[in-house]
C-alpha cells in the first residue's frame, strides 16, 4: 500500500505538476486512503483502452496545427463540461460566470475547427481521463486549468512555424489570443482566491506569468506537449511531420 | 486551501518539460543579433530551405518581415510610453492595479528591446495619450484602464493581423509568443476594470457606454476604430455576415474558406486581426 500511495503521489505530481502538489500531499496526510482509494484504483487499473485508439497529428500540412487546435479545443471543452457539472466546493459567483464563458468558447472553438478541417481531420471523439483531478476540489480543478490553458497557448505557438497559409495562420491567431485570455482568466481567478484566503504574498499579477524575461510566452514543440497530455488521454497522441 | 505564489508555479512549470520550448531565450537573442543582416544578405526569408513547395508559394518577404516587426515596434513604444507615463504619475492606483501594471510595463518594456535588435528605424515619439482630449489618463484612472484596454486590445489585433507576413521566417513563432502576451494583458486590463476579458460585441453603437466601457461619444469613437463599427453588429440573426470587426462570427480555413465559411454562436469565441492600415489609423489617435 504505501508503494502504491508512493506511486499516486508520483502520477499527480507529474498530471498536475507542482502547482497542486501541495494541496494534494495535504489531502492525503487529512483524508488518507478514504480520499486517495478513488483515484488509486482508477490509477493502477490497467488501460481498458485498446492501444489501437491513436490520434495520429500530422505537420506535414497546415492541418497538423488546425488539427492541434481542434484536438485541444476537444480537450478542453470536456474537461470544463465536467468542471460546469461537477462544480468544486466553494465555487463563487465570478467564477461560475467566467468557467462558463470559457466552456462555451472552447465548444464554440471545436464546433468550428471540425467543420473548417474537411479533410484530413483527426477523430471527432477523443477519449480523455480525468480520473486523477478530483472534481470537487478547487485547488485541484483550478490547478490543472491553469496547467492546461498554458500548455494550451505554448502548444499552438510552439506549432505555429508549421503554418504556411494565410488564411490558417491567421485562424490559429484568432483561437490562442482567446486562449491567452482564457489562461490569464484563470490564474487571475487563482490569484483572487488567493488573496480571500489571506495568502501570504497574494496578489493580482501572475496572469502572464508564464512569460519569460523577455516577454514571451512559451512556444512548446508538439512531442512536448503530448507527453504532458498522454496521461489525461486514453486515446495514444502521434506526431509526425514537424 | 492554499494557493502557491506565480512565481513558484511559474519556477515549477518553467523547471518542467513541459515548457521545454524550441525556441529558448538564447535563440531568439541569435537572432536577434542574425536576424537583420541574415535578411539583408540573402533577400529572402529566415528558415527557407527548411520550407516545403506548399511555404514557397506564400512566404514572406524580407519586406514583409521588416515590415511586421516595424509596425510590431512601433505599437510596443508607444504601449512602453503609456505604462511609464503611469509609473511616473501620481494616480491612485490601487495595490493590485500597481501589480498588474508593473508586470505589463516591465513586458513591453522587453518587447521594445527585443524588437530594436530587430528592426531600427522606428523611435519613440511624442504621444497624445489622451486621443485628441477623449480620454484623460494622466489624472483619471478610469480614463487610464480605458486607454490601456484600447492599447492592449489592438496589439493583439495588430499582432494577428501581421502574422500572414512572418510565415517562413523564424519570426512567425516570436510573434506568436509576443501576441499571447498581449492577449494576457489585455484580459488582466479588462477584468481589473470590471468587464469582461473579451473584446465586446455590443448590439448597439451606445451599447460600448451603457455597459460602462466608455464614457462619452469622443471615447466610443475611439472604441470604434479600435474593435470595429458597432453599426455592424447584425450578427444575432441566423444568418451572420462575415465582418472585420470584433463581432465577426463567420470564420473560415484554407480548406473551408470564406465567404462559406463557418458560423459560430458566440463572436467572442474568436480575436479578430487589423489590418497594418488600421492599426496605424489607430496609433496615430494617439499621435504615434
Amino acid at each position: 500500500m504505501a508503494e502504491m500511495r508512493t506511486k499516486m503521489v508520483h502520477a499527480l505530481d507529474v498530471q498536475l505538476r507542482s502547482s497542486t502538489r501541495r494541496d494534494f500531499l495535504q489531502l492525503v496526510a487529512m483524508g488518507g486512503m478514504g480520499v486517495l482509494l478513488p483515484a488509486a484504483i482508477a490509477g493502477c487499473s490497467s488501460d481498458p483502452v485498446s492501444p489501437t485508439v491513436k490520434a495520429l497529428f500530422n505537420f506535414g500540412t497546415d492541418r497538423g496545427a488546425l488539427n492541434l487546435a481542434f484536438g485541444y479545443a476537444q480537450f478542453m471543452a470536456d474537461f470544463y463540461a465536467r468542471v460546469t457539472s461537477n462544480v468544486f466546493i466553494g465555487m463563487t459567483a465570478n467564477e461560475t460566470v467566467q468557467i462558463a464563458t470559457i466552456s462555451g468558447h472552447k465548444g464554440a472553438q471545436r464546433d468550428a475547427l471540425q467543420n473548417l478541417i474537411t479533410s484530413g481531420r483527426i477523430t471527432d471523439a477523443l477519449l480523455f481521463n480525468f480520473a486523477s483531478v478530483d472534481f470537487s476540489s478547487r485547488a485541484n480543478v483550478m490547478g490543472a486549468a491553469q496547467t492546461f490553458e498554458d500548455l494550451g497557448v505554448a502548444a499552438l505557438n510552439g506549432a505555429a512555424n508549421t503554418v504556411t497559409d494565410a488564411t490558417n495562420v491567421i485562424l490559429l491567431g484568432k483561437v490562442v489570443s482567446v486562449w491567452a485570455r482564457h489562461a490569464a482568466v484563470i490564474r487571475d481567478l487563482n490569484d483572487q482566491a488567493a488573496i480571500a484566503a489571506n495568502t501570504a504574498g497574494a496578489s493580482r499579477n501572475s496572469f502572464a506569468a508564464s512569460a519569460d524575461a523577455e516577454g514571451l510566452d512559451p512556444a512548446t514543440v508538439t512531442s512536448s506537449v503530448f507527453s504532458a497530455l498522454q496521461p489525461y488521454f486514453r486515446t495514444t497522441l502521434t506526431s509526425s511531420g514537424s | 486551501m492554499t494557493f502557491k505564489t506565480h512565481e513558484q508555479i511559474f519556477d515549477a512549470v518553467a523547471d518542467s518539460s513541459i515548457t521545454d520550448a524550441v525556441y529558448s531565450r538564447r535563440d531568439v537573442l541569435s537572432r536577434s543579433t542574425m536576424g537583420v543582416a541574415a535578411l539583408a544578405l540573402t533577400g529572402m526569408p529566415i528558415g527557407l530551405a527548411t520550407m516545403t513547395e506548399q511555404a514557397l508559394g506564400q512566404a514572406a518577404t524580407t519586406t514583409d518581415v521588416t515590415a511586421a516587426l516595424t509596425l510590431a515596434l512601433r505599437l510596443e513604444l508607444l504601449e512602453r510610453a503609456f505604462y511609464d507615463m503611469g509609473h511616473a504619475s501620481s494616480l491612485g492606483f490601487s495595490a493590485a492595479e500597481t501589480d498588474a501594471l508593473t508586470v505589463i510595463r516591465a513586458h513591453e518594456t522587453a518587447h521594445v528591446a527585443l524588437l530594436s535588435a530587430i528592426v531600427t528605424g522606428v523611435t519613440a515619439g511624442t504621444y497624445d495619450f489622451t486621443a485628441g482630449g477623449a480620454f484623460d489618463p494622466a489624472n483619471s484612472v478610469t480614463d487610464f484602464f480605458a486607454v490601456a484596454q484600447l492599447l492592449e486590445d489592438t496589439g493583439v489585433r495588430a499582432y494577428k493581423g501581421q502574422l500572414p507576413n512572418l510565415i517562413g521566417s523564424a519570426y512567425l513563432t516570436t510573434a506568436f509568443q509576443l501576441h499571447s502576451v498581449e492577449a494576457r494583458h489585455a484580459a488582466e486590463i479588462r477584468m481589473l476594470r470590471g468587464f469582461a476579458p473579451y473584446p465586446p460585441a455590443p448590439d448597439s453603437l451606445t451599447g460600448y457606454a451603457d455597459e460602462g466601457y466608455f464614457a462619452s461619444q469622443a471615447q466610443i469613437d475611439i472604441a470604434v476604430a479600435v474593435y470595429g463599427p458597432a453599426i455592424t453588429i447584425n450578427n444575432n440573426s441566423g444568418n451572420p455576415t462575415p465582418s472585420t470587426g470584433e463581432d465577426n462570427k463567420v470564420q473560415g480555413s484554407s480548406y473551408a474558406p470564406l465567404p462559406t465559411g463557418v458560423t459560430t454562436t458566440d463572436a467572442t469565441a474568436f480575436d479578430e486581426p487589423l489590418t497594418a492600415a488600421q492599426i496605424t489609423t489607430i496609433v496615430a489617435l494617439f499621435g504615434a
